[in-house]
């Protein structure tokens, strides 16, 4: 083969790759959109309206988007701990639980050492959080590794048990005399907002966790790619008998993903308990949790991309509040839902049809 | 005579491959016609053409004269063609009487078998001498009788042309035999068989004629009397082959691994007390029956499965059961399944060239993986082991079964093992692949490596091995020095019918 040729291919695979990538996310909005106007006439109201109050609302404007930023933000987390635990082939459908456990820990450990200054106070806060959010994920690793236990029951039913749980803790120890939170985290252990520094986001609780959250994806990126015990996730995730032969210790990795995965769940709770209100209260994920399995989703379990989706998915849940006004809120929870099953018929399409023409080319005589 | 079946001009093309291209030839009633190739010459697909799964895009095949609607298995069934394929199209948990009934003619599916189906069963297996137990679940049977169940099942629909693939491969050579005599009677009785093997001797023992097929195209028809080995296999690899490594005499050293009285597995394939040893250059051959414990030594020496009983010892010193990851690390492993096993199937040869030894150096410095040397590792096993296309940014899976076994050969003595353990290193690979990994086998003997061989192909057994061990339900059946070997005994020995222990 030429160097020409080799080059072509090249070129080739890239447009595909990149294709592939794309196409499915950018045709299942289009459509998803187009579907969301159809709606939106149907139901008496202006398309025109609605798209343009959406786009003002949310990215038209300084305040509104740092509104989506502030909604993406747990989701950045909860999306990176599905996707890790994917890259193993687990699914975490536990994200919620963990993050509530995560939080409880977090808000305790908050307001428990007024001493600390900041960041150390934050730090602090935070590593509690990681470390039960990260024990209440290895449960069902542990369950996997010893008996085979299937994570996604074990996970969904320790969601249950994580509520009622936290509920039990809040309301017996934790929670201040006559409310329903816990106290108010320590100064040194508050997340800064940005309207602190920028005045045109007056109002706007948007705040340094969203940057820790952008940070978590960068490191897990090249954590991933560029360690061995990445490597080894992905092997196991490829297929438990290749990581069988290879001599790779299943049961040690199996508990390692699912304890990261829980921990960076548990972080998602820092935008609300250390840069919001300041404290845990029941209700405070917002579903985020179990969101992070979407934003995954479409970010295909990819760290980098994981950024991205979810602020997608905080555009979608903030332009909620945004058109209630003209139409009612739940037309974007059906949007969402929508453009996630146009995403998964476009990617299986686009992933079996052009791939095989590319391999089969390459599939040439035995022997040179 | 009018051709039982007759290709014409049958082309089928995938994406960037022709897998048929323009294959015609007749195959005539009473007659067993051999078809053989290389891995990807063709025979699935024409064999998926002709048994209807498989629709060319050009062409036809007249069955008897008349044309034969394409793409339909049901066409192909009523046209009495019959296929028995490789991996048995069996329902493991009924029994022989019902897998062969069902969905049969003339019985229905939640109707009680009837009794004049089942007589006429039990008088076509008296007719035909195909000897198996009826009356048990398939899936307590060995592979010889799950074949003969598919060739009754066949009979039962009164097939007119038998399609057999690789009918041969997992059985013992008295087995092959009594298929042939089988075979012959069919023929004798006016019946087209097709005959699909990589065995060359079976098609000069068997067929009456040999069509080759090389690259998707018919090399040739040629009348199997009189032909010579030799000419077959130029005529398939479509040149002169290159003349075998020879096996030379080598005293052996230290030993390297030893396994004592090894007990392992449930259910009845189980192992039962096997002992052997392997010395550095020295290849130890364990062949047998399939299903008779090969795959329980192999998962009680990869750690797969706990052991009952017994020790292992590498190096002189003891295998702890909990340790054998760490072990296995420390040796060369062709695995049995190289897609399953062996490859990462949708991940490049760069990632494949580090599977198992990422995360030690030179591919791991502190905490980072060394991607230029995984690069410059995958380069080297794909430059001194032929693999092609040498393009490390494909994923494994799109490439030739021949080429992943060189890759996964390549990677495994790449590191110079101390020990290899090859598992049926040349399963589904074509001549060249297997005469180039048979060569490095050999090559790493002279070196000093131990060989545990484990095959179910006795001719690769006993080209290669120093000593050969045949396990049969799960106990060693026979064992000789290569010098002392008595094939006689041996052969008796797959079936469980010699007891002789040790010899030489």
């Amino acid at each position: 083969m030429s160097d020409r040729e080799i080059t072509n291919l090249r070129l080739q695979a890239f447009a595909l790759s990149t294709l592939q990538t794309v196409g499915p996310v950018a045709a299942s909005i289009a459509l998803g959109l187009g579907l969301a106007g159809l709606l939106v006439a149907l139901l008496g109201a202006s398309p025109t309206q609605f798209f343009t109050t959406l786009w003002a609302g949310t990215l038209g404007s300084t305040y509104g988007f740092s509104q989506v930023l502030f909604k993406a933000t747990p989701l950045i987390f909860t999306g990176l701990a599905v996707a890790l635990a994917f890259q193993a082939r687990l699914f975490n459908i536990g994200a919620e639980g963990q993050m509530v456990i995560g939080g409880l820990a977090m808000a305790w450990a908050g307001a428990s050492f007024p001493g600390l200054p900041f960041p150390l106070g934050v730090i602090e806060a935070l590593a509690f959080g990681a470390l039960a959010g990260g024990l209440w994920g290895a449960i069902p690793g542990l369950l996997k590794a010893r008996t085979g236990a299937h994570e996604v029951i074990v996970t969904i039913m320790l969601n249950f048990v994580a509520l009622a749980l936290a509920n039990y803790l809040l309301a017996n120890h934790l929670a201040l005399p006559e409310t329903v939170r816990s106290a108010e985290v320590t100064a040194g252990a508050t997340l800064p907002r940005f309207s602190d520094f920028w005045s045109a986001l007056r109002g706007s609780p948007l705040n340094l966790a969203l940057l820790l959250g952008v940070a978590a994806a960068i490191l897990l990126e090249l954590w991933s790619n560029r360690t061995p015990v990445g490597f080894s996730l992905r092997v196991l995730g490829e297929g438990p008998k290749q990581a069988r032969y290879a001599g790779l210790p299943l049961a040690r990795l199996t508990v390692f993903a699912m304890t990261a995965s829980g921990a960076l769940a548990a972080l998602a709770g820092s935008n609300f308990i250390l840069g919001y209100k300041h404290y845990y209260e029941e209700g405070f994920s917002a579903g985020a949790g179990f969101q992070g399995i979407a934003v995954a989703l479409l970010a295909r379990n990819r760290p980098i991309w994981i950024v991205p989706s979810a602020i997608f998915f905080g555009l979608l849940s903030y332009g909620g509040l945004v058109v209630n006004s003209i139409v009612p809120r739940e037309l974007i929870d059906l949007l969402e839902a929508v453009i996630l099953l146009f995403f998964i018929v476009f990617d299986r399409m686009l992933r079996t049809l052009p791939d095989r023409l590319l391999l089969l080319r390459a599939r040439a005589p035995e022997t040179p | 005579m009018n051709p039982a079946v007759e290709f014409v001009d049958v082309t089928k093309r995938y994406p960037g491959l022709i897998a048929n291209s323009g294959i015609s030839f007749p195959v005539f009633p009473g007659e067993i016609h051999a078809i053989v190739g290389e891995n990807g010459a063709g025979k699935s697909t024409l064999m998926g053409i002709l048994s209807g799964f498989v629709k060319p895009e050009e062409g036809q095949v007249n069955v008897f004269g008349r044309r034969l609607e394409l793409g339909s298995p049901r066409a192909a069934l009523r046209a009495g063609i019959g296929l028995c394929a490789q991996h048995f199209h069996l329902v493991p948990t009924l029994t022989g009487m019902e897998n062969i009934l069902l969905g049969a003619p003339g019985h229905r599916l939640f109707a009680p078998l009837s009794h004049r189906a089942q007589d006429k069963v039990r008088e076509l297996m008296k007719k035909y001498g195909l000897k198996t137990s009826l009356e048990v679940p398939v899936s307590d049977l060995s592979v010889g009788e799950c074949e003969r169940i598919e060739i009754l099942k066949l009979l039962y629909r009164e097939a007119k042309i038998l399609i057999l693939d690789e009918p041969t491969a997992v059985l013992a050579p008295s087995e092959v035999e009594s298929l042939f005599t089988v075979l012959r009677q069919l023929r004798k009785e006016g019946k087209a068989i097709l005959f699909i093997t990589h065995k060359l001797p079976e098609v000069m023992a068997v067929a009456d004629r040999v069509t080759v097929l090389r690259a998707g195209k018919v090399e040739g028809t040629v009348r199997a009397e009189g032909l010579d080995t030799r000419t077959l296999v130029s005529l398939i690899i479509g040149g002169e082959p290159l003349p075998d490594t020879p096996w030379l005499p080598r005293i052996p050293g230290e030993p390297v691994l030893e396994v004592e009285k090894l007990s392992a597995g449930d259910s009845g394939h189980s192992l039962q007390r096997v002992s052997l040893r392997v010395r550095e250059g020295e290849i130890v051959g364990v062949g047998g029956v399939e299903g008779n414990g090969q795959r329980e030594l192999v998962a009680a020496l990869m750690g797969y499965i706990g052991r009952d009983h017994g020790e292992i010892r590498f190096l002189g010193r003891p295998v702890h059961p909990d340790r054998t990851p760490a072990f296995r690390r420390r040796i060369g492993v062709i695995p049995e399944d190289r897609r399953k096993e062996g490859l990462l199937p949708s991940r490049n040869l760069i990632d494949n060239a580090v599977l198992g030894f990422h995360d030690r150096p030179p591919f791991r410095r502190g905490l980072a993986l060394r991607r230029s040397d995984m690069r410059a590792q995958a380069h080297r096993i794909v430059d001194t082991f032929s693999v092609y296309p040498p393009r490390l940014d494909l994923p494994a899976r799109a490439f030739s079964g021949g080429n992943q076994q060189r890759f996964i050969a390549g990677r495994e003595l790449s590191r110079r093992p101390p020990f290899l353990l090859a598992v049926h290193p040349t399963r589904g690979v074509d001549i060249r692949a297997t005469q180039f990994i048979h060569a490095r086998l050999l090559e790493e003997r002279a070196r000093g490596t131990a060989i545990l061989l484990v095959t179910a192909d006795l001719t690769e057994l006993r080209t290669l091995s120093d000593r050969i061990l045949i396990l049969y339900r799960g106990k060693v059946a026979y064992e000789s020095s290569r010098e002392a070997l008595d094939p006689e005994a041996m052969n008796r020995s797959l079936l469980g019918l010699e007891n002789q222990e040790a010899n030489g």
